[in-house]
């Protein structure tokens, strides 16, 4: 039987890029419905995969993410970690991800997560500095360790917009000395919040999580990337353009669908 | 209190009694000129195109419609509304700007939309002198305000402008407008659905629990600014909360599934200035029923407000519904169990307040109390104000002096003034992504661009703009206002297919302001009327605003402002055309004539003894520009397209040199042909400049001269990245990008 994989873009209250991640995730093969935060929890069990997307939830009070990670949805989420589903959290459900301790969760087999990162408000030269809405350059660092770097060449540069307010990753000692054994993704062009080593993102020892401050569902088709980019997906959207052919083109964070539609279909093979 | 002793005579008369305090406060907001148009009606029915064969809904209800494409069997139609908010900007900037986006937002989802962009309009002070120190903090707090609201609410900002005048020192301008995507047969409307006739309509309200914030907010925003009133005014600004909104607007649309799937006619209204009295008769009375709406059943944030508090606050995120009674439980259901309002925000959720009746009486009750019992017809009477519209004395027109002679260093310090850097430390506080629509972006060209409707290939181009040529003449402000506005979605390659203006004026009493508005109105009127791309129709304009009183006791009244947004289509986004030289060898040319008209242009900030008429708009000419670029782009013949505005030619080349990030490595090489290369380059004209490959130069060159058009060819792009002039292969400028974009960036 060829059915869809089922995905779950998770709606906390005060999130807003539910319906672009649906989009984005529909047209590269998934089943993608939207949970409310107060819908049933058991139905989360039928997902094979799950999407934090990008917002506000609670208004970012306490700190971004911080009250949705309590919310009695995120037990379903922990057991979906425990069982190897992919997951990913974008902007502001990178930031409930990381509150929630699923990444980068270094001792995978304990239940207990513990807060190993934070999303500190953007700042320069310990100056506060408030919303950043730009196109930057990333790239994936050791790939090998996630399933969502699986897709995309080695060191290849990757367009992509960020629009956040918190997005400085702040990281505990002990994590620091481990980095070289989780992906990361950092950004190749000027730092843009003060965040430690440029990073942008961060997986998990598990590989089955990601946390990215990016927004690549932003980025998931060629008609998004600016004309001012000056790489080559710049160039690739004017020749679309030029012959009418980039309407429903892939972008450069299409792969990143694709690479977890690949994790469900090979958990779905090693499992039978 | 705004009312008058003129205005209480005139209802006292009306009712034949004296009025109740709750009555008062009604009619001081509905009869505000912020309301009633009292003052400017007359003149906006005279002058403006309204009407189009494209508009779904005309100016009447919360938004303006026009319909943009059929997908699928279906007519999807664009819906705008464009508000100011100029007076809470001033006292409490963050607050100000923010629910000023607010409020426009809900002035879109009431008509069935779902918002898919705002845009912007911030005028803000320049201070000189050291006289006006807020004038910074203002803006900075302006552009917070705006952002923290937008950015929450998950709405891109598809366009924005900030000029800068010492007009605006004790009056700043936030002028926002929302655009939102319905399908047309989903459009609701605001006012309660004639099956109220044979069967029982309750009135729900929803949203955020009633307080006491922004009470008094119509009133305060018919008055001028008054310094010693400040804390009182504090209290009539109103408080933003958009992730309560966002969540709302999740809850409407499930309400809107439900309202579609089961057929249901409501009526759909938000709250604005005047609460809960103004939503509730406006939406009865727009369709001749009354109401009876029982104040204790509103849920209040704190149990000891004071009935008239309840009844007109203009407490942010709530909207009013008229719905047949068996629907009610639904809707209930909706806000209060799935969305479960409560538990996001204090008492928030939805609640039955009232019933509309067949009776044309409008009343307020309040623990068992009448507080207000009046006739519909008296709520909706229509008031007028009589104002005197008095010619300025004429400014001196100054012929021009000796040109400068060192033109380049000129255009450095031209690019270095406020009007004329670079924005993106401003729109970078803007999310312009979000909603993942968003092909061509702020910055990258003279409109943005978005894919509204999935799966479709149709574009939607946005534009807000204005000037400061009101102070050099009223008339030309508008009309320009709409020609740049024309001009800039023409450059993208889009037909412009409706407008809407934000007219920003002193206070009416005064003459000589109310000849501002009047000669603004005209312009605009003018131009629509000139520059339609339907043959025999208008531009519509389907939707706007007046701000009047933009003056204060302690300063001067604001330069006449009106603000333009323009819609326009690409019917294949993939048309669409942007403004920077990516390469080199490009032809360029320019279109438009160029005339020493500097009357509030950029350039007569620094050289003295200018000609002070204003750039005319010559609407024949600009019309058949308009043409012949928008073919251009449909032929596919032009690499890239900036219009010339604010700055000149100077500022349209060099901000296609060095594009939106601000660095391109591409330079520009003219070669000129100009008695007078300082008009040829700082002029403000309408017009534009258009970039050719190789491979289409012919061609175009070709349709320019069978056209009708002003047009020279001007040079070349160049692997050097300068900004080269030569006039008669004399080398008169040549500029480094880098300096240009160095003073740019400020």
């Amino acid at each position: 039987m060829n059915t869809k994989p089922r995905l779950a873009v998770l709606q906390f209250p005060g999130l807003n890029c539910e319906y672009e991640t649906q989009r984005a995730a529909a047209f590269y093969g998934f089943d993608a419905k939207i949970f409310r935060w107060n819908d049933h929890v058991d139905e989360l069990d039928q997902a094979d995969a799950f999407i934090v997307p990008g917002g506000f939830s609670f208004q970012d009070r306490v700190r971004a993410g911080a009250i949705a990670a309590k919310l009695p949805v995120m037990a379903k989420l922990a057991k979906a970690d425990q069982d190897g589903k992919p997951i990913l959290g974008i902007c502001n459900g990178c930031q409930i991800l990381a509150e929630a301790g699923l990444f980068p969760n270094l001792s995978p087999h304990t239940t207990a997560h513990r807060l190993q990162v934070a999303l500190a408000p953007n700042s320069q030269e310990n100056r506060l500095i408030g919303h950043i809405c730009d196109w930057v350059d990333v790239k994936f660092n050791n790939p090998q360790y996630s399933l969502f770097a699986q897709a995309f060449e080695p060191g290849e540069i990757l367009p992509v917009p960020i629009s956040h307010s918190e997005g400085r990753f702040i990281l505990s000692p002990e994590l620091l000395a481990q980095l070289d054994q989780l992906t990361t993704l950092t950004y190749t062009t000027a730092n843009p919040n003060g965040t430690t080593l440029n990073l942008a993102g961060l997986g998990n020892a598990r590989g089955n999580v990601l946390g990215m401050m990016p927004h690549p569902e932003r980025a998931a088709f060629l008609r998004q990337i600016p004309f001012s980019d000056r790489g080559k997906w710049g160039h690739a959207k004017k020749e679309g353009f030029a012959t009418l052919s980039a309407a429903t083109q892939e972008g450069p964070w299409g792969r990143l669908f694709i690479a977890m539609r690949s994790a469900v279909a090979q958990k779905v093979k090693t499992t039978c | 209190m705004a009312l008058s002793a003129t205005d209480l005579e005139k209802i006292k008369a009306l009712l034949g009694r004296e009025a109740s305090p709750v009555e008062l406060t009604i009619f001081d907001t509905m009869w505000s000129e912020h309301c009633s148009y009292k003052s400017t009606k007359d003149i906006l029915k005279r002058y403006l195109p309204t009407k189009g064969s494209e508009v779904a809904l005309g100016i009447g209800e919360d938004a303006g419609i026009i319909r943009f494409t059929h997908h699928e069997g279906k007519s999807y139609c664009v819906a705008i509304s464009h508000e100011s908010h100029n007076h809470p900007s001033q006292i409490l900037p963050v607050e100000g700007a923010a629910t000023g986006v607010g409020g426009v937002v809900r002035d879109v989802y009431c008509m069935g939309a779902d918002v898919i962009g705002v845009l912007n309009s911030l005028h803000f002070g320049l201070d000189t002198t050291g006289a006006a120190p807020l004038v910074e903090d203002i803006a900075q707090n302006v552009v917070i305000g705006v952002s923290d609201y937008a950015n929450p609410l998950g709405v891109p900002v598809l366009g924005g402008e900030t000029l800068y005048h010492p007009s605006y020192n004790d009056n700043c301008l936030v002028n926002v407008a929302a655009v939102g995507i319905v399908e047309e047969s989903q459009i609701i409307h605001s006012y309660v659905p004639e099956q109220a006739k044979t069967e029982p309509y309750d009135l729900i309200l929803f949203g955020k629990s009633t307080d006491a914030t922004g009470f008094g907010g119509a009133s305060f925003s018919s008055a001028t600014l008054d310094k010693e009133d400040e804390t009182t005014n504090i209290g009539a600004v109103q408080v933003h909360d958009p992730f309560l909104k966002r969540v709302i607007v999740e809850a409407i649309k499930a309400l809107q599934h439900e309202i579609y799937a089961q057929n249901v006619p409501v009526g759909f209204k938000d709250l604005g200035a005047g609460g809960i009295s103004c939503a509730t008769s406006e939406i009865a009375a727009a369709s001749g029923y009354g109401v009876i709406v029982d104040l204790d059943l509103v849920n209040v944030a704190v149990s000891t407000l004071p009935p008239e508090v309840i009844a007109c606050s203009e407490t942010q995120e709530r909207f009013c519904l008229a719905v047949p009674a068996w629907f009610s439980p639904t809707v209930l259901k909706i806000f209060n169990e799935d969305f479960d309002l409560g538990h996001l925000y204090p008492h928030a959720g939805a609640a039955v307040i009232g019933k509309v009746t067949t009776e044309p009486v409008y009343r307020l009750m309040h623990h068992g109390q009448c507080l207000c019992e009046l006739p519909i017809g008296a709520i909706t009477t229509e008031v007028r104000e009589v104002r005197t519209p008095e010619p300025h004395p004429p400014i001196p027109a100054v012929s021009l002096g000796l040109s400068p002679t060192d033109l380049g260093a000129l255009g450095v310090q031209l690019m270095g003034l406020p009007n004329n850097r670079s924005k993106r430390p401003t729109y970078r506080y803007f999310d312009h992504s979000v909603q993942g629509r968003t092909l061509l972006y702020p910055g990258e060209a003279d409109a943005v661009v978005v894919a509204p409707i999935e799966g479709c290939t149709a574009g939607l181009a946005t534009t807000i703009d204005s000037n400061l040529y009101g102070y050099a003449d009223p008339y030309v402000s508008g009309a320009a206002a709409v020609a740049e506005s024309v001009r800039n979605l023409v450059s993208v390659g889009a037909r412009p297919i409706a407008i809407t203006d934000c007219l920003n004026y002193g206070n009416p009493q005064n003459s000589h302001s109310f000849y501002d508005f009047e000669q603004g109105v005209k312009g605009i009127a003018d131009a629509a009327n000139a520059l339609g791309f339907i043959p025999g129709e208008a531009l519509p304009v389907i939707s706007g605003n007046v701000s009047l009183y933009n003056d204060s006791k302690q300063g001067n009244a604001v330069i006449p402002s009106p603000v333009i947004v323009a819609l326009g289509k690409i019917e294949n986004y993939q048309f669409m055309t942007q403004m920077t030289v990516f390469d080199p060898g490009l032809a360029l040319f320019l279109i438009g004539a160029r005339h020493a008209e500097f009357g509030g242009t950029q350039i007569a900030n620094l050289v003295a003894n200018l000609s002070l008429t204003a750039p005319q708009v010559r609407f024949t000419e600009e019309a058949r520009q308009n043409q012949l670029v928008h073919q251009l782009i449909q032929y596919r013949l032009i690499a890239a397209c900036h219009d010339i505005s604010a700055g000149g030619l100077w500022v349209t080349l060099s901000e296609m040199a060095l594009g939106e990030r601000g660095a391109e490595p591409i330079g520009i090489h003219l070669n000129l042909e100009t008695e007078d290369p300082f008009v040829t380059l700082f002029s403000e004209n309408g017009g534009y400049v258009i970039a050719v490959t190789d491979a289409h130069v012919e061609t175009v060159r070709a349709h320019l001269k069978t056209s009708v058009v002003t047009w020279t060819e001007l040079g070349q792009t160049s692997e050097i990245p300068h900004l080269q002039i030569c006039v008669d292969d004399q080398r008169i400028v040549d500029v480094p990008l880098s300096t240009l974009s160095h003073t740019r960036e400020g």
